[in-house]
């Protein structure tokens, strides 16, 4: 008997351990199954965001209005193209924008190139001026002392005259910088050119320098002279 | 605590005051400026005087030289024979100085230097004397010489002032000439 009921209680237990692991396998099986359609979910709204805002973006790289520079523009490109998104829309889009950005880049290099050049002509030009500047001050600098030392009115006259040439006209008019201060010019009663080359004629003396040379069509409108 | 307010407001006074002062150098300049122009001055009535210069050539020296005075200024004139100092327009003394009767004149000033430093008045002018001697040498038809010496003061005023020209601010000193006075004559 009770061999029996030995024999009775171990094949009840070895059909509740197997129900117990037949239990716990088919669990596990429906866990890890669920788990993968879960992942799976996950990853599709991953996709979907990444392509609606790589539409977004895209579209804001193709809008005139966009404020980005071209080289943020070009990076945003790129960083949508490595998701590699296999998505027509986006396809095109990209498409789009990489011939967007080309002609962006071209014309954005020929504006370069437009300022380059602008700015060398700039520079020859400036060069130009200070050369002529240079020779010109020389040239009057020159004229003021011979007037000073001429040895009579007719020369100093002839002088004045040829001197006059320079100028838009005889009122031109003329400063004479006496000294700065703290940054602030000080400068003598403003005057013209004909009573500036009278004054050299009538005091034999021509103690300023000349400063800077202002232009019009090509003759002196206003010349500015400091203390030697 | 009066004492600390009243010192306050003193100091605030004496750094206003020295604010609105020029710098030495600056004020420097402007000293040399005026100087620049009693010089001018000396040589405008030297070819004023100048027998050899043409009546067009003076007229327009005189213009140029009563741009340097006040309205209204005068100047004196002395002789050795009389003790009188008369003193005339200055238009009027540069028109006598041109017709005076010698064959040949020669004026030399010398000596140009200040006897009263420029200082600022209420009213923002600065005001000085500056001091010369006048070397005047008259040779007539017959060869008679008169020769005098003269020291003249002459008050001087320079203004700040500032215009446009050309877009560029300028900031200058207005020089003028007052009254030039008499103050001693001698052979």
């Amino acid at each position: 008997m009770n061999k029996l009921q030995l024999l009775i209680n171990y094949s009840v237990n070895m059909k509740l351990k197997t129900i117990i692991i037949l239990t716990l396998t088919v669990l596990s099986v429906v866990s890890i199954s669920s788990c993968k359609v879960s992942q799976k979910k996950l990853e599709k709204q991953r996709l979907d965001s990444l392509l609606t805002r790589s539409k977004v973006e895209l579209n804001s790289l193709l809008s005139d209005t966009c404020t980005k520079t071209l080289d943020e523009k070009e990076k945003t490109l790129a960083t949508i193209k490595s998701y590699q998104l296999r998505n027509l829309e986006v396809g095109e889009l990209i498409n789009k924008t990489e011939k967007k950005l080309i002609g962006e880049k071209k014309a954005e290099l020929e504006k370069e190139e437009v300022e380059r050049q602008k700015k060398h002509n700039e520079e020859l030009e400036l060069n130009k001026v200070k050369k002529i500047t240079k020779t010109l001050s020389e040239k009057l600098e020159n004229n003021f002392q011979e007037i000073a030392e001429a040895e009579n009115n007719s020369q100093a006259d002839k002088l004045i005259r040829e001197t006059l040439e320079y100028f838009i006209t005889d009122q031109a008019n003329v400063l004479i910088i006496i000294g700065e201060f703290n940054g602030e010019k000080d400068y003598e009663k403003p005057t013209t050119i004909i009573k500036y080359l009278n004054l050299i004629k009538d005091t034999r003396k021509s103690i300023n320098k000349i400063e800077k040379i202002h232009y019009q069509n090509d003759k002196i409108k206003l010349l500015e002279l400091k203390r030697k | 605590m009066k004492k600390y307010i009243t010192v306050i407001i003193l100091l605030t006074i004496t750094l206003n005051l020295s604010a609105q002062e020029l710098s030495p150098v600056r004020k420097q300049a402007m000293d040399s400026l005026a100087l620049e122009k009693v010089r001018d001055l000396s040589k405008y009535i030297s070819i004023i005087g100048n027998k050899d210069t043409d009546w067009s050539e003076a007229n327009r020296v005189i213009e140029r030289a009563l741009e340097l005075f006040m309205p209204e200024s005068s100047i004196g004139v002395s002789t050795l024979s009389s003790n009188q100092i008369i003193y005339y327009q200055i238009a009027k003394y540069f028109e006598r100085l041109m017709q005076l009767n010698y064959d040949k004149i020669k004026i030399e000033w010398y000596k140009i230097q200040y006897i009263s430093d420029l200082i600022k008045q209420p009213d923002g002018k600065y005001v000085g004397v500056i001091t010369i001697y006048q070397r005047f040498e008259g040779t007539t038809e017959e060869g008679i010489k008169y020769v005098d010496t003269t020291k003249k003061d002459i008050t001087i005023y320079v203004e700040r002032k500032t215009t446009q020209i050309d877009g560029i601010k300028v900031g200058f000193w207005d020089v003028l000439l007052g009254d030039i006075k008499v103050s001693e004559t001698s052979r």
